[in-house]
């Protein structure tokens, strides 16, 4: 185990170790029928308790697990660093595309809203020089024909917005 | 039973299921080939368009998909060494080999064809193990499959690759998603925070499409691996590419893969993903000539691609017989079951036994169209992984959106889609395994339900559930299998 897998796995015991002090919290408010022993909240509050040690075991383990020899990580070359911010980049903007997706898609409307979004998500993840007059016939085509495929074909209701 | 599978077959030899299995297929081949889709995907994404269909012809579909998408795998193992599903890691192990010598058609050959001996083969037993494991299941009560979900529970987070810690954590992240909504016996909100759409709890259609989708596409996004397709293997398939000779010589092999395959299926949690590997595995030790594993020969491709389709079969009996599924995929045909309002389990064989042998039937066929398609279509299949993930991935991700969005026609799926996407993207970047997840969010409602059934019926004494022998000896191998996964942590650990 690399130095620093010792230490993300330190933080997330703390941090499921959080979660599941919260999520036993919570389960104060969930009401208890007065006849059972074992109401709504007793699996809840079981499984924070598990959560809760094994967590702690995860601590542990980060903490007096010998550490391994840390000699293979070393230092990132410039254009690794270059290459993993450019990683990081493209997660987050994926990432903020599909939440535009869903927040847009009932007031804009179905064929709007996909058009835009794989335009765009398109764009995000080509790694070549992007295409993109190629990229807006495909996303447009494949917006309509998913849009009657679903409509028409499978009768399921997609939201129409502006258009509708 | 005879004269249940003629119902079966009249039922699926008309014109409807058969164009609906042929589509099924066809499109979980492209899933299983292409890397980073799979069969588990694939039956997410067509979930939805079963719920207007008959079930039967709905199962048809699906089941296509899930052959399909197990078989599939195969074409990108072999011709460009990444497996296009986890079921056929071990395939490119002497695979890609076979092709870089030239022996493409070979292997490709032998691998369609073992993939439908293996599926052939456990569907033999499916059929001859689940009617009478129902008949044993029907007189279980409440004690009986809490502990089976208990011991399904603890053996997919131990079994799974990695840390049994993690696997166990993901587990009961899963149970404690599935918790929030309405709890079962007494109705009472749970973690609902006022959220009027959090009554109902998650779905697992989103829960599933965000954890193994949207996962996915982050996870693309975050990659720089581009496939190389420039220079694949001549592929022409002469024969199913071995000899009459070397069909004999493999018989042995055969039978153990089969059966690891099937027996891996049957355990609840884990399917064609691990059984592939353990077969493989096995396959080396017991050989003759383990060295020359990994250099190209017929046996590493038979014992792989015999386990991982051998363990479709295998997944559905708990499915049918208990209403507890094998896999990621069977959890979603559960899923696909209960939309009509059928419960798998026991019941499902005197109640709708037509059903349950059409999907016999189904099965049958799907894995003649299977070969049919690999063997004719390979070509177009092999085209098709030129289709370059940037534009592929995004056109998924709307019809996740679409699908989420048609089941109850109302944003908050959607969202659902996209939280249990983050929770998987940041899992795997964790190292977390994403399957005791979707099990636990299934599993973990069963086991509580059953739980307190029985304690109602007990006037709430634990001790019947320890002492009634079935429920007893699941209770105890979930015991032995977490302390056996322990012990083997801490060796593995210390031995670093």
């Amino acid at each position: 185990m690399t130095t620093e897998s010792r230490k993300r796995d330190l933080y997330l015991g703390i941090g499921f170790l959080l979660f599941s002090i919260g999520v036993w919290i919570a389960s104060f408010s969930i009401k208890h029928l007065v006849v059972a022993r074992i109401g709504s909240a007793f699996v809840p509050q079981l499984a924070a308790t598990l959560l809760a040690l094994l967590s702690i075991t995860l601590i542990l383990q980060a903490i007096f697990q010998a550490p391994a020899s840390t000699s293979r990580q070393g230092k990132l070359t410039e254009q690794d660093a270059e290459a993993a911010s450019k990683r990081k980049k493209r997660v987050r903007l994926t990432f903020l595309l599909i939440l535009f997706y869903l927040v847009l898609l009932e007031p804009v409307g179905f064929l709007i809203t996909t058009t835009l979004y794989l335009f765009f998500q398109f764009w995000v993840l080509s790694r070549r020089q992007p295409n993109l007059p190629l990229y807006g016939i495909i996303a447009i085509s494949t917006s309509i024909i998913i849009y009657y495929l679903f409509v028409k074909v499978f009768v399921l209701f997609l939201p129409a917005g502006i258009l509708g | 039973m005879l004269e249940m599978f003629y119902v079966g077959f009249t039922q699926i030899l008309a014109l409807k299921p058969l164009i609906l299995i042929f589509l099924g297929v066809g499109v979980g081949i492209i899933f299983g080939a292409i890397p980073g889709l799979t069969a588990t995907m694939a039956v997410a994404l067509f979930l939805p368009l079963t719920f207007g269909m008959h079930p039967v012809d709905g199962m048809a579909l699906l089941i296509g998909l899930y052959i399909g998408g197990v078989s599939g795998g195969l074409i990108s193992a072999i011709l460009i060494k990444i497996p296009g599903t986890p079921s056929s890691i071990a395939t490119t192990f002497d695979g890609y080999p076979m092709a870089e010598k030239g022996e493409a058609g070979r292997a490709l050959g032998a691998g369609i064809f073992y993939s439908f001996l293996g599926g052939t083969f456990s569907f033999l037993v499916l059929f001859f193990i689940a009617p009478p494991l129902a008949d044993i299941a029907l007189r279980f009560g409440p004690p009986e499959y809490f502990s089976i979900a208990i011991f399904s529970l603890t053996l997919i987070a131990s079994l799974s690759t990695g840390s049994t810690i993690k696997g166990l954590m993901s587990g009961i992240v899963g149970i404690l998603l599935s918790c929030v909504g309405t709890a079962p016996i007494d109705a009472f909100p749970r973690f609902t925070f006022g959220i009027y759409e959090l009554d109902g709890g998650f779905n697992l259609l989103p829960a599933l499409v965000g954890l193994f989708a949207i996962t996915e596409i982050l996870k693309t996004a975050e990659s720089d691996i581009e496939i190389k397709l420039d220079h694949i293997a001549n592929y022409r398939i002469k024969g199913f590419g071995f000899t009459g000779k070397e069909f004999i010589q493999q018989i042995g092999n055969f039978i153990r893969s089969a059966l690891i395959g099937t027996g891996i299926g049957i355990l609840p949690g884990i399917g064609g993903g691990t059984s592939n590997i353990l077969s493989y595995i096995a396959a080396k030790k017991m050989s003759k000539h383990p060295e020359k594993f990994g250099t190209g020969i017929l046996d590493g491709v038979v014992a792989s691609e015999t386990a991982n389709n051998a363990s479709i079969g295998g997944a559905l009996v708990p499915l049918l017989a208990m209403g507890i599924p094998g896999d990621t995929v069977t959890a979603m045909l559960l899923g696909g079951l209960m939309i009509h309002g059928l419960s798998p389990g026991p019941l499902l064989f005197t109640t709708s036994a037509n059903i349950v042998y059409g999907i016999f039937a189904a099965l049958i066929v799907a894995n003649f169209m299977m070969v049919l398609m690999e063997y004719f279509g390979i070509r177009f299949f092999v085209r098709l992984l030129k289709i370059p993930k940037h534009i592929m991935l995004p056109i998924i991700i709307v019809f996740c959106v679409v699908g989420a969005y048609g089941l109850n026609n109302r944003v908050f799926d959607a969202w659902s889609v996209m939280l249990f996407g983050v929770i998987g993207y940041a899992f795997e970047k964790w190292g977390f395994p994403l399957a005791p997840v979707i099990l636990g969010f299934i599993l973990g409602p069963i086991a509580e339900t059953n739980l307190r059934r029985g304690l109602m019926m007990t006037q709430g004494n634990f001790l019947p559930f320890l002492t009634k022998p079935v429920s007893g000896t699941f209770l105890v191998i979930a015991l032995a299998s977490v302390v056996y996964s322990v012990i083997k942590e801490r060796k593995r650990a210390k031995g670093r």
